[in-house]
């Protein structure tokens, strides 16, 4: 419904019930200017709510005589003749009369017409005599037309005799503007609620504290326009995913553990089982600390030494080993952790033989060269299950369930191979944009060489991913280098929150 | 991780099989192998180091053929008696200790073959071998050998023309300028004498582990061939030998051993007899199954064993597992539970839940990262993450500062990624001069870790900066004030302090309930202009491990 303004309300209510109302009229009656109604008004007309027409009329005006005498010529002679013991001849009222001599006959047959006096002829004259009150139109005619707002219609008779009369009336013909209210307008007034306010542009503490906002409408803008960009602060979307997997495994009733980024070289490869000789430890893959070079395995007992005799010779695993002479000064340098399995490794150690559900987040590190897929840091997620009944369907189970709730409908898994795995598996899911399988984690049930040295018979499920690889295939990044650019653009820019439901 | 190309075609007439490339990639996952690419008539896959068995299309069909049926248990080498022999002289003891050797001959030999094998060699000498150090491989044309042949040593000034070569070098020269000599020079650096094979005619079939020599160069049209392995392990020796001749033999070849005379003993390689495990049946199907999470026969578990290309036979109350010569993974009897899985189908496990009740629960570290990160987003500040390797010159140098004590890494591959950072203000810095043409103001912040003083104790700092026209110490200050507040670190109190990489008088010493925490000021314009902005920036940076560990008050 068309909402009225202040200023159409307030016309429309002015109009309502009255017919045709001239303009200057409604003005008046508005105690506005017409130039300050011409907007509405137009408005109004637009939408049909009013009627305006133009039409050329007659005006009426005071006349010269009836300016002068300030009333009309009967009124002042039936006043003279009250004045005068309401008895006089003739001849001497034309003499004594306040009105010119011409006017006093027509104004003593007017005034008899309207029985205010009588006439009685005697032998020394004509007299007058007062008969009745004069009626208070006469009065007011003069009153209303001086004051210009004589009603026609009230005066019709009056008017047939002034136009007769010179001198009384200033005839002239003029443009005559009206406007009545429609039968929609009378409808639309109905159903506006309450009348329309004045329009501000801003809401200010004044008018809030002097209560004025009660009596004002705002200005309308339009909503339509765009407004200049905005940016909040926000997660950096590698740790929005970081946080969304945290809560996944935390949903699964995994508890979060923490290590060390500068890891013993014996927690992050000989507690798993990786022979010292293996092209992974090499210093072309793995950051090794320059200064301090090593640390110290003193404090750890009796578990270094397990885990040497079953590199060297299988020890009490029912292992062959890998056959060669183990070397404590290479377990106990300082390596940057190249996978967080580092963490869980040391977890088997701690925990022991208690069923318990462990994962870990954080950095990793490799000696790459940098390019569009490889950096030499990025976060690794590792998770374990320690359980005397588990088996490699629950590893499977639970896999599927991490990557169906980070938004892969499909996810496979192929047998594979890691050193400190056995069955090894790797968990393949289909990427949407490439259209095909990726692999995104390995897994497996941890050897009986990595967990037995640690003190546990029981089956461990172990898993590692990398975030990264998440992150760039949730939002179509080609380029790995781009999660750490930090350029604030792009920060400002990527949708927040890509989580999967 | 090593990668083998199979043209279909060829895979095809090997496995008796009439596949299309995606059909055959479809296949080979189940295998475990990681496919590659799937070409128009190839397929590229990556093979697990483990299994070098699969370094070839022959060895890829021979497990191809066991898990799909078509040839199922442990394949049959038969080996002919030794006929010739290596002389092993005493002294290359101290250089290059053991030799193996094998004849085989009658390979079906082409283009292709003499490819494949190539690629297998290679392959060996990189995983086996590591990079020919404890393994190399020496493949000959065996029809000039002339045997005996003599594993001796000689001297640098020794001549004869290397493979590929235009002209007879010594071996010095061929260490120093022929390619492949430059290449392994250091794995024979500091030798006075040289390991050197040599047949009874005088002609030199290798300097191992460098480089082979001409005159037995092999050409598709050779078909016996001559092998010789030597190394610092004899048992990886052993193992690279077992796998080159057991895949020639798939090739068509016969393999004949040879006898290895040793100063002390004699030995006779190749040894291709399967090797046999025995358990308890009951005991293995069980251990199996529980492994895997299933409840298995003892037929189920034969047959998938068998489908790996194992004999296995119930005898008595046992189970006789033979396990072909050049599977060298098999370690534990949890090796034989991988076995069967992989032999029943990966494609058949079926995934279950763990039934282990537990709780699950975030750090409470990660939690109170989080309040920072959340409370510093509340702040407007947009949150970025840097690497944690980065150099001193972006540390210190483009701060203005001496340079000071990192922990560095060895031998790193990118010199800009080589020592532990210190503070993160430097790389907050370097994130808002690439970001130049976004709109200002411009607000970040980094809580991460850093190793302060080439201390291997990691610390977590937050620093935080705002740049725009009119960035200024106070506006800096009340977030410190804050955050600090918030977190309930303490009380915070800012004093005058001297620092290069901030204007002289703006800049001052947080500190939080009296202890040192960090810094906070305007940043000075040389410094700015080292990171080549033109925006004012006002930042502090304080060390929040206490709190992050859960050690503070509040």
């Amino acid at each position: 419904m068309y909402r009225l303004s202040r200023e159409e309300y307030e016309i429309l209510k002015a109009l309502l019930g009255r017919g045709p109302v001239e303009i200057g009229d409604l003005a008046r009656a508005l105690g506005v200017s017409i130039d300050r109604l011409r907007r509405p008004l137009e408005a109004l007309r637009a939408r049909g709510l009013v009627r305006v027409s133009v039409e050329r009329r007659e005006r009426l005006g005071p006349g010269e005589r009836l300016r002068r005498l300030g009333t009309l010529p009967e009124v002042l002679l039936y006043d003279h003749l009250a004045g005068a013991g309401g008895r006089a001849r003739v001849d001497e009222l034309m003499a004594s009369a306040p009105i010119p001599r011409e006017d006093v006959n027509p104004s003593l047959g007017i005034l008899r017409r309207l029985g205010a006096i009588s006439v009685t002829k005697r032998e020394d004259g004509v007299y007058v005599e007062v008969a009745g009150p004069l009626p208070e139109d006469r009065r007011r005619f003069a009153e209303d037309l001086l004051a210009g707002k004589l009603d026609p219609a009230r005066y019709a008779e009056i008017l047939r005799e002034a136009r007769r009369r010179p001198g009384i009336l200033e005839v002239s013909t003029g443009r005559r503007e009206v406007v009545e209210i429609t039968g929609e307008g009378a409808r639309v007034l109905s159903e506006a609620a309450a009348p329309p306010r004045e329009v501000v542009t801003a809401l200010t503490p004044e008018l809030l504290r002097t209560g004025r906002w009660r009596g004002v409408e705002f200005k309308e803008y339009d909503v339509s326009m765009p407004a200049p960009p905005v940016y909040g602060g926000k997660r950096h979307p590698l740790h929005q995913l970081i946080d969304e997997i945290r809560e996944i495994f935390v949903s699964m009733g995994f508890i979060e553990e923490w290590g060390p980024l500068i890891e013993l070289a014996f927690w992050n490869f000989d507690a798993l089982f990786q022979p010292q000789d293996h092209p992974a430890r090499e210093m072309h893959d793995t950051f090794y600390l320059k200064e301090p070079r090593a640390g110290s395995l003193d404090g750890l007992g009796e578990v270094v030494e397990r885990v040497r005799r079953t590199h060297e010779d299988g020890g009490d695993t029912g292992s062959r080993g890998w056959r060669y002479r183990w070397r404590l000064e290479e377990a106990a340098r300082y390596v940057l952790r190249t996978h967080t399995t580092a963490v869980t490794a040391r977890k088997v150690y701690e925990y022991g033989e208690r069923p318990v559900k462990i994962f870990a987040i954080g950095k990793v590190f490799r000696n790459e060269t940098v390019d569009y897929k490889h950096l030499p840091e990025f976060y690794n997620v590792d998770g374990i299950v320690i359980d005397p009944r588990t088996n490699l369907r629950e590893l499977l189970g639970v896999l599927k369930t991490v990557f169906e709730r980070l938004g892969f409908r499909r996810v496979m898994f192929r047998p594979s191979y890691f050193p400190y795995t056995e069955p090894s598996v790797e968990v393949c899911v289909y990427d949407e944009r490439a259209r095909g399988y990726v692999e995104l984690a390995g897994s497996g049930i941890f050897r009986p060489e990595v967990t037995i040295p640690l003190g546990v018979r029981w089956p461990v499920l172990a898993w590692g991913m990398g975030v990264e690889r998440i992150l760039m295939m949730r939002y179509g990044i080609e380029d790995i280098r781009q999660i750490y650019r930090n350029d604030i653009g792009w920060l400002r820019r990527v949708t927040y929150a890509r989580h999967h439901a | 991780m090593p990668v083998i190309t199979l043209k279909v075609d060829r895979f095809n007439r090997l496995a008796g099989t009439s596949l299309d490339p995606e059909e055959l990639a479809d296949k080979l996952f189940w295998l475990g192998l990681d496919i590659e690419e799937v070409g128009p008539d190839y397929v590229r896959v990556e093979y697990t180091p483990n299994r070098p068995d699969l370094g070839s299309p022959a060895g890829v069909a021979r497990a191809f053929k066991g898990l799909y049926g078509l040839e199922v248990g442990c394949p049959e080498y038969r080996v002919e008696p030794a006929r010739h022999e290596v002389v092993v002289d005493p002294r290359v003891g101290g250089v290059r200790p053991y030799i193996v050797a094998a004849v085989v001959r009658g390979v079906e030999m082409d283009e292709d073959t003499l490819v494949e094998i190539i690629n297998l060699q290679e392959d060996l000498h990189h995983g086996i071998g590591r990079d020919r150090r404890l393994v190399s491989i020496g493949i000959h044309n065996y029809r000039v050998v002339e045997f005996p042949v003599r594993y001796t040593v000689v001297g640098g000034d020794f001549r004869f023309l290397p493979l590929d070569g235009e002209r007879e070098m010594s071996i010095e020269e061929i260490l120093r300028e022929h390619e492949t000599g430059v290449k392994y020079a250091h794995l024979v650096r500091g030798f006075r004498e040289y390991p050197l094979l040599m047949d009874s005619g005088g002609h030199v079939l290798s300097f191992p582990p460098i480089i082979n020599a001409e005159y037995t160069r092999v050409t598709p049209e050779t078909t016996d061939l001559f092998i010789d392995i030597t190394g610092l392990d004899i048992e990886r020796c052993m193992q690279a030998l077992n796998i080159l001749v057991t895949t020639l033999a798939e090739y068509g070849g016969s393999v004949e051993a040879v006898r290895m005379r040793y100063p002390d003993r004699e030995v006779v390689a190749p040894r291709l007899e399967p090797e046999v495990y025995r358990w308890p049946l009951g005991e293995f199907v069980d251990y199996v199954g529980r492994v895997i999470g299933l409840e298995l026969k003892a037929e189920e578990v034969v047959e998938a064993l068998r489908r790996c290309r194992m004999d296995a036979e119930v005898e008595g109350g046992e189970i006789v597992i033979k396990v072909p010569p050049y599977r060298i993974d098999i370690m534990h009897q949890v090796d034989f539970a991988e076995e069967v899985a992989v032999g029943m189908g990966f494609w058949r496990l079926t995934p279950d839940m763990p039934k282990t009740y537990s709780v699950g629960r975030p750090l409470g570290r990660s939690r109170r990262i989080s309040a920072v990160v959340e409370l510093m987003i509340g702040l407007g500040y947009t949150e970025v993450m840097n690497y944690i390797l980065t150099n001193p010159e972006e540390q210190f140098v483009k701060m203005g500062m001496d340079v000071g004590r990192m922990v560095e890494v060895e031998a790193p591959k990118t010199m800009t990624h080589r020592a532990l950072r210190v503070w993160l203000l430097p790389q907050l810095l370097a994130n808002l001069a690439a970001s130049q043409r976004e709109a200002y103001p411009q607000r970040i912040f980094e809580v991460g870790e850093v190793f302060p003083d080439g201390s291997i104790e990691e610390r977590i700092h937050l620093a935080a900066a705002t740049a725009h026209s009119r960035a200024g110490y106070s506006e800096i200050r009340g977030v410190l004030d804050y955050v600090c507040s918030q977190l309930g670190l303490g009380s915070v109190e800012v004093h005058p302090a001297e620092h290069p990489s901030f204007i002289r008088g703006r800049v001052g010493k947080v500190s939080i309930d009296g202890r040192d925490a960090g810094l906070i000021g305007e940043v000075s314009p040389e410094v700015l202009s080292n990171f080549g902005l033109t925006m004012p920036v006002a930042a502090f940076e304080i060390d929040i491990t206490e709190y992050v560990k859960g050690g503070a008050k509040g």
